[in-house]
């Protein structure tokens, strides 16, 4: 492979291209989809956040509409904007301060982001290791072709 | 061996190593979830860290909070990060094994197919 140095792809046979070919295809489809659940994650962070901009401006006693469904609200009264319950994942709910809510969903973004980073790096070097392979691969078909006694008979 | 023979045994040989790249990919997918288990077990485990010790912790099961003690919290999460770590060190394991298997496999399709041509060569010149 690319990353081992030792071995040079155009030393490589059609077979052996075919198959990292193949490979590369299958990572590159992964690392894409990764990251578009991650960019759908940060989406729902980022809501998050705001939502806690909002709260905190909000006084005990605002009105406010519940959702029961997505559809269905009921009519709510805000007891106290400075306490949330947040999701810390695996089934695990912490009641913190708002402030402190903050903080926590601040801290996921900035994650998702670092991994979104490291995606992106890993997308764009497989990209080119599969660029690499396909020029190494198709001259070694346009090599075969030209090598063919058909043509060497001219 | 007559070439009938050889034929079923080779075909035997390719359904035994369709099974094992079969089994190698529930393997990988295995490796996969486990993965993305830790990261999330981890993440929580590290929250659970920055929590003051008075802080309320619910814990959803079904469809109930259920309060749960921080302290009791953090040893459950330990307890299934350390499950995790263990198997992911047993997927890996089979999966070692299973490249081992699969590279055998291959080598002796490889030998049986020259078998094969072997054989044939020789049936045509009768």
């Amino acid at each position: 492979m690319a990353e081992s140095g030792a071995v040079q792809i155009s030393q490589l046979s059609v077979e052996q291209l075919n198959h990292l070919q193949k490979q590369l295809e299958e990572e590159l489809t992964f690392f894409a989809t990764s990251l578009e659940s991650l960019r759908g994650f940060a989406e729902k962070v980022t809501q998050s956040v705001q939502a806690v901009d909002d709260l905190q401006k909000k006084e005990r006693g605002a009105a406010s509409l519940i959702p029961l469904t997505e559809s269905m609200y009921i009519r709510g009264e805000l007891m106290d904007p400075q306490t949330t319950l947040v999701e810390l994942g695996t089934g695990f709910y912490a009641e913190v301060p708002t402030t402190k809510a903050k903080d926590f969903f601040e801290r996921k973004h900035r994650k998702i982001v670092e991994n979104t980073e490291k995606i992106e790096k890993i997308l764009s070097e497989k990209r080119f290791t599969l660029s690499a392979i396909t020029e190494a691969l198709q001259a070694k078909i346009a090599d075969q072709i030209s090598n063919l006694p058909l043509n060497a008979a001219k | 061996m007559s070439l009938d023979t050889l034929r079923g045994e080779f075909e035997k040989e390719i359904a035994a190593f369709k099974q094992l790249e079969k089994d190698r990919e529930k393997y990988v997918a295995n490796r996969q979830t486990l993965e993305s288990q830790l990261t999330e077990n981890q993440m929580v485990k590290e929250e659970l860290d920055l929590l003051g010790d008075e802080s309320k912790v619910f814990k959803l099961i079904g469809a109930v909070l259920v309060k749960v003690e921080l302290a009791e919290a953090r040893s459950q999460v330990e307890k299934r990060l350390e499950y995790i770590q263990g198997e992911t060190k047993r997927v890996e394991d089979q999966l070692t094994d299973s490249t081992v298997k699969t590279k055998n496999k291959q080598k002796k399709l490889s030998e049986m197919q020259e078998q094969i041509q072997k054989a044939f060569a020789t049936a045509g010149k009768k």
